[in-house]
């Protein structure tokens, strides 16, 4: 008979559902940065970030006894991310501070004298940085989630509660925002 | 709008694309796994300016894609308070319960107050209209 190596993560995920809260700062440890990058990513805004990130680990806790261990305990993680996320969109605020991608501040009088576009000083990937912020939250959330992440249609539609379609639809319009919004930008 | 049902009658050879239906749905497919409708095709090899478009979504594409390499390092301070809050939780939890128990408890009490009160005030009418 030979022994199958058991994964580190299984075995603190078996110790934390027992209330083993050691193995649980364990498997915090191990996964905050994946969760906060990607808690970054959708919410564009590390303060709302980190308190996205440390609501995920504290709803995980509590679910854990739920834990089935039939997906990978990163991936179960990763959909309380992204449902604790979608929980905080309506806290997102449109900001010039976003340490997503480094991206620099666009001057207020710019964007209002063409509120439509981004500032045609600025290169692609800085000027995308700022595109994606101003996305809707929801459409952030598909583009997040499906060009940066590579989730399905049939995954993001599940995770959100609408229908495939809903979210090709909503995908659709974001990309066609995005590039609307880069339009003026310095290829 | 039905992409579906769009993209279908795109991928047909008989339907002639013009700029403005090629625009449209470009974002559909350009960094997508899904393959380019011949119709589409067509017309990017013959339309330098919805070439140029196509081009510009690829970009796009390539960089969000690359986003995915990039990561965030969290604040050092996470796991402590990940840690501190569990224990907030469960307090605040607790405490939470005691409140609703207890307002409901005085809810109660004040309607059966009230009700006592209603009874009592009638019973005295009756005696004193008998």
């Amino acid at each position: 008979m030979s022994l199958h190596p058991v994964e580190p993560d299984k075995l603190w995920v078996i110790a934390a559902r027992g209330g083993d809260r050691d193995a649980f700062r364990m498997l915090v440890e191990q996964n905050q940065r994946d969760v906060y990058t990607l808690a970054v990513r959708l919410v564009s805004d590390c303060h709302l970030a980190e308190d996205v990130a440390q609501e995920t680990f504290v709803r995980a806790w509590r679910a854990l006894p739920n834990f089935r261990g039939d997906s990978a305990f990163s991936t179960w993680l990763y959909r309380i991310t992204v449902n604790t996320a979608w929980t905080h969109r309506g806290r997102q605020k449109r900001h010039r501070h976003a340490d997503i991608d480094d991206v620099p501040a666009i001057a207020d009088e710019t964007r209002r004298h063409n509120p439509g576009h981004l500032d045609e000083t600025l290169h692609l990937p800085e000027a995308l940085g700022e595109a994606l912020n101003s996305l809707s939250a929801e459409q952030r959330m598909v583009v997040v989630l499906k060009d940066v992440e590579g989730w399905s249609h049939s995954e993001i539609a599940e995770l959100l509660d609408i229908t495939t379609g809903a979210a090709k639809v909503r995908l659709h319009r974001a990309r066609r925002r995005l590039r609307t919004l880069l339009a003026d930008v310095d290829w | 709008m039905n992409l579906d049902r769009i993209g279908a009658a795109a991928a047909s050879r008989t339907y002639q694309l013009r700029c403005k239906g090629v625009r449209m749905l470009l974002p559909e497919y350009i960094g997508s796994s899904a393959p380019l409708p011949e119709s589409i095709a067509t017309h990017l090899s013959s339309c330098l300016v919805c070439r140029v478009e196509a081009d510009r979504l690829r970009q796009v594409a390539e960089l969000l894609a690359d986003g995915r390499q990039s990561s965030w390092t969290p604040p050092s301070t996470l796991v402590d308070a990940v840690m501190a809050r569990l224990d907030e939780k469960v307090e605040s939890r607790f405490m939470g319960r005691l409140v609703v128990a207890g307002a409901v408890a005085l809810g109660l009490g004040v309607v059966v107050a009230v009700v006592a009160t209603k009874r009592s005030s009638a019973v005295s009418t009756a005696q004193f209209d008998s």
